[in-house]
């Protein structure tokens, strides 16, 4: 047999091979044989056997030289690794429910932003499809992550993922911002950290709502439709009223951010107007169903003429920019619990 | 052409953060022992109906245990650092169903 085609054998073997254990989300990945887990850890090999956190479901302990391997089987780059490391501390952090994230019948996944220079530094894409194909670094860095929660978390889909339907980002979910054409400051400033220092924010992210407002551009139009498309009785976030993200377009952005709205204006806005009635929302979706949290009260007490703000508080609302130049679109993506934003590690 | 797992850096976790375990009783006859209803939606008493099967369960074996029934929302519970504790003044034992 050619060399040319023994070698084209060898390398598909192996990647049947990584089917064959079962550590595959469904995608052909890069075998993570000893060279390549190597040049992967890098300047991080001396930390190889450090647990970065322990993930439940499973109580899986992601040492360092587990995200990497998983990341060389995402196709990630040798520089990507301390995002991903990063965002594994981040979903660990009690504060984001992982064991709620993957193991509910909901469809939620991890997603992952990617905040300040390392985003520019890594080529990530903030652009026209940020939410999409394309970038290399997009794509694998949130592959890796959802790869550690199927390979160290233990959430595999029908085991300890029994999501009823699963959506396309529990594939990859990963984006970052476009800081340059936002007239607000980077999203990781909200949380407290400088505008040159890199962080992570992971959520319990379901697939993007994409809405057009392209009519009428001025902020209250905007606003209004985003509002508008945001009232869904049965997301989570009607139930939980968690936190909520918003992917606008830099149209929509600078359209609210030339009239003068600051983020602040935009979350308040959304939490005055984004209500239901808490008649309506008794007879609809969660509520009947599951246990309502303390904080839902409201909706279980009030009128059934008052209305209830989908999110408890307006910080709830999660307001990012990203996508390409031209379009006046805005994601909103529903989601479960709290977001959670790190600081990127060092080696 | 098969190739073997030794051939790769495997990226399943071979570790696993063992939990603490409680102490065991001997026995549970004058135990009282916690059914715990921790399913997301109680209303549906699957969580009941388990609970049931372990009470009959244990009953039979250990006649003179006590039983009460405990609600746990799965949601926005009390967080178990403090939730644990008040439940191990009231029993010796806990059974906990839970499921979405």
């Amino acid at each position: 047999m050619p060399y040319k085609e023994r070698m084209r054998d060898t390398a598909l073997a192996e990647i049947e091979s990584c089917y064959a254990l079962g550590w595959t989300d469904g995608l052909p990945v890069v075998p993570p044989t000893p060279e390549r887990v190597e040049a992967m850890l890098g300047e991080w090999a001396p930390r190889r056997a450090e647990a970065i956190a322990t993930l439940l479901p499973s109580g899986g302990v992601a040492t360092v030289e587990k995200i990497a391997a998983n990341a060389v089987m995402a196709g990630c780059l040798p520089a990507y690794l301390p995002v991903v490391i990063g965002a594994v501390q981040a979903v660990a952090q009690p504060a984001f429910g992982l064991e709620a994230v993957l193991t509910t019948v909901h469809s939620c996944s991890p997603m992952l932003l990617v905040s300040g220079p390392v985003a520019a530094e890594l080529e990530m894409n903030a652009g026209t499809g940020a939410l999409g194909p394309g970038n290399r670094a997009n794509a694998t860095i949130g592959r890796a992550l959802l790869l550690v929660m199927r390979n160290v978390a233990g959430a595999v889909p029908g085991g300890l993922d029994p999501a009823t339907l699963g959506q396309p980002g529990k594939y990859s979910f990963c984006y970052t911002e476009q800081t340059a054409d936002s007239p607000w400051e980077p999203f990781q400033v909200t949380k407290g950290f400088g505008a040159e220092e890199s962080a992570v924010t992971v959520y319990g992210a379901d697939a993007p709502l994409c809405i057009a407002e392209m009519g009428r551009p001025d902020p209250e139009s905007i606003l209004a439709t985003i509002v508008e498309s945001a009232l869904i009785p049965g997301s989570y976030n009607a139930f939980f009223r968690e936190d909520l993200f918003l992917v606008m377009s830099p149209n929509h952005a600078e359209v609210i951010g030339a009239a003068g709205w600051s983020r602040a204006d935009v979350q308040q806005y959304f939490y005055e107007h984004a209500r239901l009635p808490a008649g309506h929302l008794r007879q609809r979706g969660l509520y009947g169903f599951a246990e309502v949290p303390d904080y839902a009260n409201v909706v279980m007490e009030a009128d059934a003429e008052t209305l209830v703000p989908v999110i408890a508080s307006p910080e709830r609302l999660c307001l990012t920019v990203a996508g390409g130049a031209y379009g006046g679109y805005t994601a909103i993506v529903f989601g479960m619990g709290s977001s959670v934003t790190l600081p990127l590690p060092a080696a | 052409m098969n190739v073997q797992a030794e051939s790769f850096v495997s990226p399943v976790a071979d570790a696993f953060q063992p939990g603490e375990p409680a102490a065991r009783p001997e026995s549970l006859d004058d135990a009282r022992v916690g059914l715990v209803d921790c399913m997301l939606n109680p209303s549906g008493n699957w969580g009941q109906g388990i609970l049931d099967g372990a009470e009959a369960a244990i009953h039979d074996r250990w006649p003179g245990a006590a039983f009460g029934r405990v609600p746990r929302p799965q949601v926005v519970a009390e967080p178990t650092e403090t939730w644990a504790p008040a439940m191990a003044k009231q029993y010796q034992a806990l059974i906990i169903a839970a499921g979405d």
